[in-house]
C-alpha cells in the first residue's frame, strides 16, 4: 500500500520530465508518420514496403513480405533502445540523490515506511514508466503493421519487457552510483559510458579487448568482466534477433536478471546502513 | 510511562579520508520523557541535539546505547504512525503545493483518504496557510515552510511530535501563533519534544528542560529547578549593619555586597539563606522586604556551560 503511494509519486513526478517528454513525442512522431504513410507496393519484382510511396528496401517475393517487415521492425527496436537508454536513464538518475536530499530524507525516514520500500518504490516507479514509453511505441507500430500489412509478429511484442529488463540493470548501476555520490550527474556519466564503451568493447571482446594480449590470465579477467557485468548488449541483440525470428538466447536474459538483483540488494543494503 | 527513553546512547561519526575524523556527536545519554509534557533539549549548535532526534528515528544509527519510543526498541517502523517530525531545514518537491506537501506525507503516514480531506484543510488552516496551500512550495516563505512542515508533521494526529528549531525564521507573530499551537497540543495530551537554541522561547512553554554540551546531557528538570538553582535575593533592611556582618555571613552566601540599605546575596540552599536572615535578626536588624531576583533561562544555560567548559 505504501509502496504504491511511492510508486504513483514517482510515476507523477516523471511524467514532467522535459527528457522523457521528448522521448514521448519523438515516438509519436514516428509512430504518426509510420500510420500515415507505411503501405506495400506490388511490381513485377515482387512487394516492397514504401514510406510515403518510396520503397524502402529492394522489393521481395511475396512470401517474404513478412520477413521484411521484421526487418523494419527489428531496426525500430534498435532505435528505441538507443532513445530509451539515453532519455531514461537522464530523466530517472535523479530520482535517488533527490530523495536523500538533506531535511527531505529526513521527513521520509519519520514516516512509517521502511528504507527498502522508499528505494524500491522509486526504482518501480522509473521502471514503470520506461516500460508505459516502450510498450506505447512498440504496442503501435505493432498494431499498424498489422492493421495495413498483415503481419503479426507476435515475437515483437517481448520488446518491451527485454528493453525494460536492460533498463532496469542500468537503472540499478544508476541507483547504486546514486546513493553512494548523491547526485545525478556521476550516475548518467558512468552508465552511459558503460551502456556505449565498456558493454560494446565486452561484448565484442574477441575482435577488441583480446587483441592487446594474448595472456590467458588477462583473457580470463576479460572474461570475468563479461560475465559479472550486465550483459545489456547481448540482451539487446538476443532481443533483435528474436524479432527476426531467430531463436531467444536465453543466456543473457538470466545473466541480467541475476546481476540486476545482485545490484539491486546491493542498494537496499548500502542505504538501509546509512546515516542521515 | 515513559513515551521516550534513551540508554546510554552514544553516536560516532566517522567522516574524512578512510574514516579518521572522529565526532562524537552524542555521548552515553540516558534519558526518559514522560508523557504529556512538552520538553525542550537546548544546546549550542553542534551539541548533539538533531543527532539525537535523528537516533530516536532511526534516521540516523547509534554508535552504542538503545532508545525506545512508546515502549518499542528503536527503529521500529510501526511506531512511528504514532509519530510526527518536523526537521531542520526542511524541504519539500518543488512542484508540490502546500496542500499536496500534506497530502503526500499523509499517504505515507498511512491515513486514510477519507480522513485526509477532513484533516488537512483544518491543519492548514490550524497553521495559517489557508490562503497559500494552492501556490507551489517553492515559492514559500521560510516561515511558510515551517508552517506547512508543522502540518506535515501532525498530520498523523501523532503522540510524540519531534520539533528540531520549529521557530527558525518565523517572524514575532508567527512565532507567538506556532505557540500557541504547541500549547493547544500538549492540551491535548501529546508530548512534546522540542530542539532549539532560542532560551526565553523554550523558557515559556517547556516542562522539563535538558542542557546538551558537546554531545554530553549538563543538566535535566523544570524551567523553576534549572533557574532556581543558586538564587539570588535582594534583601532591604532597616538600621544599620554590623561591621562584622559580611564576614560572618560568608559561610552561608555563595556570593553577597552591600549597598545602602540593601544586601543582595546568592545562597545555594534555603537553609543557608534561613541562616543569613536568623544572623540580621541577631544583630537586630529589621528586614522591611526580601524578594527573590530570578534569573533567566539564559543566565543559568551560560553558567552551565562555563562550568562544563572547565571540566
Ligand atoms: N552526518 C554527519 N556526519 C558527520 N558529522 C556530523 C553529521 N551530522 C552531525 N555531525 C556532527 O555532529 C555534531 C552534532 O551535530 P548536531 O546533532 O547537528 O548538533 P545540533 O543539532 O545540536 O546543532 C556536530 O559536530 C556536527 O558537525
Ligand atoms: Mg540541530
Amino acid at each position: 500500500m505504501i509502496l504504491f503511494a511511492l510508486v504513483r509519486h514517482t510515476i507523477r513526478e516523471l511524467l514532467f520530465r522535459v527528457t522523457l517528454l521528448i522521448l514521448t513525442g519523438i515516438s509519436t512522431l514516428i509512430i504518426i508518420v509510420i500510420l500515415l504513410s507505411i503501405s506495400s507496393a506490388e511490381s513485377a519484382d515482387g512487394v516492397a514496403i514504401t514510406l510515403f510511396s518510396q520503397p524502402i528496401g529492394l522489393p521481395v517475393p511475396i512470401d517474404q513480405l513478412e520477413q521484411a517487415v521484421h526487418f523494419v521492425q527489428r531496426s525500430l527496436t534498435g532505435g528505441l533502445y538507443t532513445g530509451i537508454v539515453l532519455f531514461g536513464i537522464i530523466a530517472t538518475a535523479g530520482l535517488i540523490p533527490e530523495t536523500m536530499e538533506k531535511g527531505l530524507i529526513d521527513i521520509y525516514l519519520s514516516k512509517p515506511l521502511a528504507r527498502w520500500q522508499l528505494v524500491l518504490g522509486r526504482i518501480l516507479g522509473a521502471v514503470t514508466i520506461i516500460f508505459a514509453n516502450a510498450l506505447y511505441f512498440v504496442g503501435f507500430i505493432w498494431l499498424i503493421f498489422g492493421l495495413k500489412l498483415g503481419i503479426w509478429n507476435l515475437n515483437f511484442l517481448l520488446a518491451p519487457v527485454l528493453l525494460t529488463l536492460v533498463f532496469l540493470c542500468l537503472y540499478t548501476i544508476s541507483v547504486l552510483l546514486g546513493i553512494l555520490v548523491r547526485n545525478a550527474v556521476v550516475p548518467i556519466l558512468c552508465v552511459l559510458f558503460y551502456q556505449v564503451v565498456v558493454a560494446g568493447f565486452l561484448e565484442n571482446r574477441e575482435y577488441s579487448l583480446y587483441l592487446l594480449s594474448e595472456n590467458v590470465v588477462y583473457r580470463t579477467i576479460v572474461d570475468g568482466f563479461y560475465y559479472a557485468l550486465p550483459q545489456t548488449r547481448a540482451l539487446q541483440l538476443s532481443n533483435e534477433q528474436f524479432i527476426v525470428h531467430q531463436s531467444l538466447m536465453w543466456g543473457p536474459v538470466a545473466q541480467s536478471i541475476v546481476v540486476s538483483c545482485v545490484l539491486l540488494g546491493a542498494c537496499l543494503w548500502i542505504f538501509q546502513r546509512k546515516d542521515f | 510511562m515513559p513515551v521516550i527513553e534513551a540508554l546510554e546512547l552514544s553516536k560516532t561519526y566517522t567522516s574524512g579520508f578512510r574514516k579518521h575524523r572522529n565526532v562524537h556527536a552524542v555521548s552515553n545519554l540516558s534519558v526518559s520523557i514522560e508523557s504529556g509534557q512538552i520538553f525542550s533539549l537546548l544546546g549550542p549548535n553542534g551539541a548533539g541535539k538533531t543527532t539525537f532526534i535523528k537516533i530516536l528515528l532511526s534516521i540516523v544509527h547509534p554508535s552504542q546505547g538503545s532508545a525506545s519510543i512508546l515502549g518499542c526498541a528503536v527503529p521500529n517502523v510501526k511506531t512511528r504512525e504514532r509519530v510526527g517530525y518536523l526537521p531542520e531545514n526542511h524541504k519539500y518537491p518543488g512542484y508540490f503545493t502546500g496542500e499536496q506537501v500534506v497530502r503526500f506525507f499523509g499517504e505515507l503516514s498511512k491515513v486514510p483518504k477519507k480522513i485526509l480531506d477532513e484533516r488537512i484543510p483544518d491543519l492548514l488552516h490550524m497553521v495559517g496557510l489557508t490562503e497559500w496551500r494552492s501556490m507551489k512550495v517553492k515559492k514559500y516563505s521560510k516561515g511558510m515552510l515551517q508552517r506547512v512542515g508543522l502540518a506535515q508533521a501532525l498530520i498523523n494526529d501523532p503522540d510524540i511530535l519531534f520539533l528540531d528549531e520549529p521557530t527558525d525564521g518565523v517572524d514575532p507573530v508567527g512565532r507567538k501563533e506556532i505557540r500557541e499551537v504547541l500549547k493547544g497540543l500538549k492540551y491535548q495530551g501529546k508530548t512534546i519534544f522540542l530542539n532549539s537554541h532560542l532560551l526565553s522561547e523554550v523558557e515559556m512553554i517547556s516542562d522539563q528542560v535538558a542542557i546538551l554540551d558537546r554531545g554530553k546531557l549538563v543538566r535535566v528538570g523544570t524551567v523553576e529547578e534549572l533557574t532556581a538553582q543558586g538564587s539570588s535575593f535582594e534583601i532591604a533592611v532597616e538600621g544599620s549593619l554590623p561591621s562584622t556582618f559580611i564576614d560572618e555571613a560568608s559561610a552561608h552566601v555563595l556570593k553577597m555586597c552591600v549597598r545602602g540599605q540593601t544586601i543582595s546575596l546568592q545562597s545555594s540552599t534555603t537553609a543557608d539563606l534561613n541562616a543569613t536572615l536568623d544572623l540580621l535578626r541577631k544583630h537586630g536588624v529589621l528586614i522591611t522586604s526580601m524578594t527573590r531576583v530570578r534569573r533567566s533561562l539564559e543566565d543559568s544555560f551560560i553558567d552551565l556551560l562555563k562550568q562544563g567548559a572547565q571540566h
